[in-house]
């Protein structure tokens, strides 16, 4: 009788866990994303695992962007994940006090139309983004330039993150700055 | 005879049991090839010499530091100070006619001078066995 409840408390939790964990995630997601751009990627086609490598991808830049940090890191794999950039945080839940800091509250998942890559490239267990993107010059004078993110993803997870930041003149003063805000009590001085 | 059906048997099903990888077809591989010997010859180099042997005559550069194409290309790489220091490989693949190459670069906290490392690309596109577009991660300012 035991091993009977037992059995059924394991099949309901296998229907229901699955349900509730669907249920974090917006149900409009698109199964691959579009790019909008002016280059010829006529050449390029993607396999099904590259196609939901390439969606997640999306999906975390999106929800990176828009403020969504519990989605953020529901897509990431901790403790695993590696983020390469040399200001941010490295681990993730480090990274999500950090970002809360600069949208404290979400936007629209889908609303950040900029974030549309201009050209993704994939393989096996790698994602790479490209953007065309406009800077300024010292002068102010826009001029364009391109921006790259790589993942790296494990059993449909991202586990390793490139970006192209260089460490910042006042990185210190940054790093306090988002410690603070983030209420930890272990924050550098300056 | 048993031995050969069952040997075969195995071989098919160690076949069947290796990762669905997303292998680069010999074009891409060969792609790769040239990309990164370009990189290699042409940039880190400093081989101006045999961009003719690598890179198409219409060659389209989008590093905002050079302008004026291959031509440009040239005379920026020219100069020892332009060409980047040595960098460890993160990964490159090739995708259709496009090839990403990814970079681990050292360099020292501003303000600390703690080394620290950073990643940069490069992405070109190749046509009939040539480079044709370049694009990476350089904004004006860029040193490395």
């Amino acid at each position: 009788m035991n091993r009977l409840k037992l059995f059924g408390g394991l099949a309901l939790s296998a229907a229901v866990i699955p349900m509730l964990l669907a249920q974090q995630h917006p149900s409009n997601i698109p199964p691959i994303i579009p790019m909008v751009t002016t280059y010829d990627v006529s050449s390029l086609k993607y396999t099904p695992r590259q196609q939901d490598h390439i969606a997640t991808a999306d999906l975390f830049f999106r929800a990176l962007h828009s403020g969504h940090f519990q989605l953020v890191l529901d897509l990431i794999e901790p403790p695993d994940a590696i983020n390469h950039n040399p200001n941010d945080p490295k681990t993730p839940p480090g990274l999500a006090a950090l970002l809360a800091t600069r949208i404290p509250e979400p936007k629209p998942l889908f609303a950040e139309q900029d974030q549309i890559p201009s050209l993704v490239l994939a393989n096996d267990n790698f994602v790479v983004f490209m953007w065309d993107q406009k800077v300024k010059d010292a002068n102010g004078k826009e001029y364009p330039t391109n921006r790259f993110e790589l993942m790296r993803f494990k059993d449909g997870k991202i586990v390793e993150h490139w970006d192209v930041a260089n460490r910042r003149e006042n990185a210190q003063d940054w790093k306090i700055e988002w410690c603070v805000k983030a209420g930890r009590k272990d924050c550098p001085t300056p | 005879m048993q031995i050969k059906v069952r040997a075969g048997t195995a071989v098919l099903l160690a076949m069947a049991c290796l990762p669905i990888a997303a292998q680069s077809n010999p074009q891409e591989s060969k792609n790769q090839d040239l990309a990164v010997n370009w990189y290699r010859d042409a940039i880190m180099l400093g081989h101006v010499d045999q961009a003719s042997q690598y890179m198409a005559d219409d060659y389209i550069e989008h590093d905002p530091r050079i302008s004026g194409g291959k031509a440009g290309f040239v005379r920026h790489y020219q100069n020892p100070s332009s060409r980047p220091a040595e960098a460890k490989q993160i990964t490159s693949f090739g995708q259709g006619d496009y090839v990403v190459i990814v970079w681990s670069r050292a360099d020292k906290d501003p303000k600390t001078s703690t080394p620290y490392n950073y990643t940069s690309y490069d992405l070109v596109r190749i046509k009939n066995g040539k480079i044709q577009e370049h694009w990476n991660n350089a904004k004006q300012n860029t040193k490395w």
